[in-house]
């Protein structure tokens, strides 16, 4: 096979893996809280909207990535409130929350910027890459020059394996998803802990957002996450949470969306190019469905 | 018994203050818009009630939220989410469209009874595999049946370019059905038709089916505690797999009506997020069919009146989503202050 | 002598109407082990929730160490010095002993980098355990730990907090008769540490060997608080329940010859029930006795038919049964009284009537498609008036909102109401008032004096002794002796129930 094919592949596998992975760190933890997140897709897609505008306003990529993960831990909060405090459903209310996003992102760009579908500009600034030409081939296209939320994220995947198994509040964390009645009779508030989880996923998701708008395709587009938060959700449902598998499985998808890129270019219809990452999902959620009934026999 | 009646006093200024809240919201959301309050408010009023166009064309647009909300509303008795709505609608339209323009039965109401009843086997089929592997592996099917939305687009969308396009026509758009096929326009100069009829129809049958018989029951069982229902002998599986079914159909029939009733065929962007508006409705709504009607009342007036807002001001239509799901938001809120939670 | 808790004229009236306490007065002396009984409904539970902080009461003042106390939130009152052992055990069964001791606390073992360090935090665990002179290890998990001990985890927890005001709710539910006895005397153990201990039981004979005072709560009411040396058992018992009850109890005398059940070595997929064979005559109560956990839930679920068996054939009168789903089951005439009501028999959130309509509604008694309402209503009011379900007249109103026992007796009104073949019933009276459980037994012996067998699973030693003819010991999933009526003898059972005797093949017996 061609080298410079098979670069371009992985290059793109870790660009798409990246907002993915993001996104399932910070669901992971609500996850591990008993929150099932089903508001990730709006979180990134509020993140992304926020993240273009003032990016573009400000001529600075960090402010926007700042404005971007304040406005998803501000909507992550709302959605906490509801699910914990108001004990409201969190399927209803996540859906609530994905819907209300979608428009109001669209609402805002039509009044802001009398944009149709879409708002792109060139004064839109893009995420910084870590841009070292060392000249080896190898170093250059696989380890450096990704974009720094790339390796952001892979930081954040390590740090929060030892948050959630080593520190005390990863183990109220756990308590609160596995037995929250151990907790309350321990003292501690279950929706605190909850709402903390919320929070940091909120800014986990805010980077997603930023990486998607600011470094993938550097726009803004109507509903531009087309199901990411869901992939993601089941990147969690399949590494049950946990982190250093969480960024094994989101390297997985990151490689079905480089492989729909890539297909669009061939010969097949690009609808299927299209298609595939989300079949992919299924696939994968099916495949480890299968094999954990095999583990534990037919129930 | 002061106490009730004092209860229910304070439910109704909760209510009160619930319905001053979300008009002071909206009033907020439109006022960014860039237009006064009271004016958007007027432009939205006249634009869905103002005169008996505007009327009929709002209750020309509850037919596929009637249904998509329907779609939501009869999986969650038995405890499932769909999410699918979307993709079951837009398969459900093809299989309308397919049916119409490709075969004939000589009588127009076979025809359309034919496509109507194909249309909700399309819905239903697309509804069918994540209820499958929901209760045979357990997969979760609020991920499988917003996937097979992307899923239902993307096939859709190869469809109609490819092997089902028009030859006549420069968009990617299904070749028109036949007029055998359409169902017709009851007033001049609106697209009111009976499809508005077979909705109100398919609600209250869903309602009487609820309330009043044996399977209805069943699903209210199941769906408030699963495991009492399989210790009293109800199949909790099969009463799971039906509603669904039940609910892809019902989705199914949704873009089927459109077809036949409007669009005449199906094209790019053929539904603005039907199903998602639909699931809205559903929440709101607490998966009560008659809820149902009057909410999809509501949200239909503010699309209608949020196209007639754009036209004479700056503030764009896309309000209405806003506007649906701020309302969904704060009636969530709300409900643990009317209702109660539980103590303990 | 010093009052640590005064509680004055005390009320709560929840949400739904139901008035839970009514002016509650009374008082605990500091170090004494106080009791607190009542039938199930009678209030005591919401009390010892207002005391930790749970629910917050209607009216009426608390005095805790002569200051006013109205704690908002658990840690409140666990700041104050209060310990609350719960009824339903909050162990978190993937984590450790420790952590679980711990919880909560852990944050004081955090060392650099915020991590939990894991030997200081098992050090301090254990040296509360050996000062107690118990047989746990800090690092074990909970889901490894038999429940006896799970139980000492519990109190532990509340230990480590150093509480002085210790809340036991009817700790004992779960344990097996010769392990009681070791538990009381832990209980006097932290009497004498100083610290003093609510303890809330049905069991007079506990109460009664353990505690200094008694108070007694009868329908949100306090009848009054007594030294234990002034009252006996009956004229507690009385108090409790306002009528003279009858305590001891005979099986009934109907045996018939005919086999109506018969069990043929089934084992299930796990191993936790291990080749069981019985057979079940006509007209026979045939008891299960075990401590918990022993393959009871099991045993229920394979006749039920949710349990997937490896080996082994169950007869329902002559033809097998072990390839049918609950549904064709129940219409061979089994009916199933599950051991938790609110979880598996009932469906709280809706109404008295459709908790009665199901499952008959498959045998077409409310109509095939469509559903007649008088003839569900009439069902409903009959179960509702035979089972003497309080329900104020409606019949529309949520289960969630009617007493345990109410659930209950509606729960085995319905399944008696089948008339069927044979009963299986778990746990059929656990936390039921003493009126309701009278009611019970009484429905039992009218079923099995039509010819119908009842299968009887119970923790519940007297119960098992005062209603089965005959009574199979579960240890580990085996059959392990059989009694037959009136060859009873309790020390014997417990011995059996606990692994003393009748276990010798077994690899975890340590004799």
């Amino acid at each position: 096979m061609d080298i410079e094919l098979i670069t371009t592949l992985f290059r793109t596998s870790i660009r798409m893996a990246t907002p993915i992975l993001l996104a399932s760190l910070g669901g992971a933890l609500t996850y591990h809280a008993g929150i099932i997140n089903v508001a990730m897709e709006g979180l990134m897609l509020i993140s992304a909207f926020f993240s273009v505008v003032f990016s573009y306003l400000t001529g600075s990529a960090f402010y926007g990535i700042i404005a971007g993960v304040v406005a998803s831990m501000l909507i992550s909060l709302l959605y906490s409130v509801f699910v914990s405090f108001l004990k409201a459903n969190n399927f209803a209310i996540g859906f609530a929350i994905n819907i209300l996003i979608s428009s109001l992102t669209l609402f805002l760009m039509r009044v802001m910027f009398q944009g149709k579908n879409a708002f792109n500009s060139p004064d839109i600034a893009s995420i910084m890459e870590l841009k070292v030409k060392t000249g080896n081939y190898f170093l250059d296209n696989y380890l450096l020059n990704f974009s720094i939320l790339t390796y952001l994220s892979i930081a954040i995947a390590f740090l929060l394996a030892y948050i959630i198994y080593k520190t005390s509040f990863g183990l109220r964390l756990r308590v609160c998803g596995e037995m929250p009645q151990a907790l309350t009779a321990a003292g501690i508030k279950v929706g605190v802990i909850q709402l903390w989880a919320s929070i940091l996923c909120g800014g986990l998701c805010g980077l997603a957002g930023a990486q998607l708008s600011l470094y993938n395709v550097r726009m803004f587009s109507r509903d531009m996450t087309g199901g990411r938060g869901f992939v993601a959700l089941a990147a969690i449902l399949i590494s049950g949470g946990k982190p250093k598998r969480v960024l094994f499985i989101s390297l997985l998808f990151g490689l079905f969306d480089a492989l729909s890129v890539k297909l669009q270019n061939e010969k097949i219809a690009p609808q299927f190019a299209l298609m595939l990452p989300y079949i992919m999902s299924v696939v994968v959620l099916l495949l480890f469905h299968l094999k954990t009934r095999k583990q534990y026999g037919k129930a | 018994m002061i106490g009730t009646r004092t209860l229910s006093f304070r439910k109704l200024l909760l209510s009160l203050l619930l319905v001053l809240c979300i008009l002071s919201i909206w009033a907020l959301i439109i006022w960014f818009g860039g237009e006064s309050p009271f004016k958007g408010f007027r432009y939205i009023i006249e634009g869905s009630l103002g005169n008996h166009y505007q009327f009929l064309s709002t209750l020309n647009k509850m037919v596929p939220l009637i249904l998509a909300a329907a779609a939501v509303a009869v999986p969650a008795w038995t405890g499932m989410w769909n999410i699918g709505g979307e993709g079951q609608l837009l398969l459900g339209a093809f299989g309308a469209a397919l049916v119409g323009f490709s075969i004939d039965f000589g009588v127009g109401l076979v025809n359309i009874v034919v496509a109507l009843i194909v249309s909700a086997a399309f819905g239903m089929a697309w509804a069918a595999w994540p209820a499958f592997f929901k209760i045979k592996l357990r997969m979760d099917e609020v991920v499988t049946t917003l996937m097979g939305n992307y899923i239902a687009a993307q096939l859709i969308a190869y469809l109609i370019n490819n092997p089902f396009r028009d030859p006549r026509s420069p968009l990617a758009q299904t070749p028109y059905i036949k007029s055998s096929f359409v169902i017709p326009y009851l007033f001049e100069g609106s697209q009111f038709s009976a499809t508005f009829f077979v909705a109100i129809g398919m609600v209250l049958v869903l309602f009487i089916f609820r309330k009043r018989f044996i399977t209805g029951y069943e699903f209210d069982i199941t769906g408030s505690n699963p495991v009492f229902a399989g210790l009293s002998g109800i199949r909790v599986k099969k009463t799971k797999l039906l509603s669904m079914l039940i609910g892809g159909a019902l989705a199914g029939l949704a873009g089927g009506l459109l077809v036949l009733g409007m669009t005449q065929r199906v094209m790019q962007s053929f539904s603005p997020g039907y199903g998602f508006t639909g699931l809205l409705i559903c929440l709101l709504a607490f998966n009560d069919p008659l809820l149902i009607v009057g909410i999809a009342f509501l949200f239909s007036a503010l699309q209608t009146g949020s196209v007639n807002l754009q036209l004479f001001t700056s503030v764009p239509a896309e309000i209405s989503g806003v506007l649906q799901a701020v309302m969904v938001l704060f009636v969530a809120a709300f409900k643990t202050f009317i209702v109660g939670r539980r103590e303990g | 002598m010093f009052q640590i808790l005064v509680c004055k004229r005390v009320s709560k009236t929840y949400p739904n109407g139901l008035e839970a306490l009514r002016e509650v007065s009374f008082e605990v002396r500091k170090g004494e082990i106080h009791a607190i009984v009542g039938e199930n409904g009678a209030g005591k539970s919401t009390l010892m929730n207002i005391l930790f902080g749970l629910i917050k009461p209607t009216s009426g003042e608390i005095l805790f160490n002569n200051n006013h106390f109205s704690p908002k939130h658990p840690s409140e009152a666990i700041d104050l010095g209060i310990g609350m052992v719960h009824q339903h055990f909050k162990l978190v069964q993937s984590i450790t002993v420790a952590e679980n001791i711990v919880l909560g606390m852990e944050n004081r073992f955090q060392s650099k980098l915020r991590r939990v360090d894991r030997e200081a935090m098992n050090e301090s665990v254990a040296s509360l355990i050996d000062r107690l002179r118990m047989s746990i290890s800090p690092d074990d998990r909970i889901d490894s730990l038999p429940i006896s001990k799970r139980q000492q985890v519990e109190i532990l927890k509340v230990l480590y907090r150093e509480a002085d005001f210790v809340i036991l709710d009817e700790p004992t539910a779960v344990l097996a008769p010769n392990e009681v006895e070791d538990f009381l005397e832990f209980v006097r153990g932290i009497r004498e540490m100083g610290k003093t201990v609510i303890f809330i039981s049905h069991r007079l004979g506990e109460v009664f060997s353990l505690a200094d005072r008694i108070t007694i709560l009868r329908r949100g009411n306090v009848i009054g608080t007594f030294d234990k040396r002034d009252v006996d058992r009956e004229s507690v018992a009385n108090m409790m329940i306002g009528t003279a009850t009858d305590l001891s109890e005979d099986p009934p005398d109907c045996l018939g010859n005919e086999s109506v059940l018969s069990v043929e070595g089934i084992s299930d997929v796990s191993g936790t029930i291990r080749d069981l064979s019985f057979q079940l005559r006509e007209g026979e109560i045939l008891g299960f006795a075990g401590v918990g956990g022993n393959g009871q839930e099991e045993l229920f679920e394979a006749l039920a038919g949710s349990l997937r068996l490896v080996s082994g054939d169950i007869r329902l009168v002559g033809s097998s049964i072990s390839s049918l789903d609950t549904l064709e089951r129940r219409r061979a005439g089994l009916a199933l009284i599950t051991d938790d009501r609110m979880g598996k028999g009932l469906a709280p959130d809706r109404s008295i009537v459709e908790n009665c309509m199901a499952g008959h509604h498959k045998f077409g008694k409310f109509g095939k498609w469509l559903i007649k309402d008088t003839d569900a209503r009439s069902f409903t009011e009959s179960i509702v008036a035979d089972y003497d379900v309080r329900c104020g007249k409606n019949i529309k109103t949520a289960v969630r909102a009617l007493s345990g026992g109410n659930m209950q007796k509606l729960l085995v009104g319905r399944e008696i109401a089948y008339e069927p073949v044979v009963l299986v019933a778990a746990q059929p009276t656990a936390g039921v008032d003493v009126a309701a459980r009278k009611l019970i037994h009484d429905s039992f012996r009218r079923l099995v004096k039509t010819g119908s067998g009842v299968i009887l699973i119970s923790g519940d030693l007297e119960e098992i002794m005062g209603l089965a003819n005959r009574i199979i010991v579960l240890y580990r999933g085996r059959a392990v002796t059989e009694m037959t009526h009136p060859h009873y003898d309790p020390t014997e059972i417990s011995y059996y129930m606990t692994g003393i005797r009748g276990a010798q093949d077994d690899r975890y017996s340590h004799s």
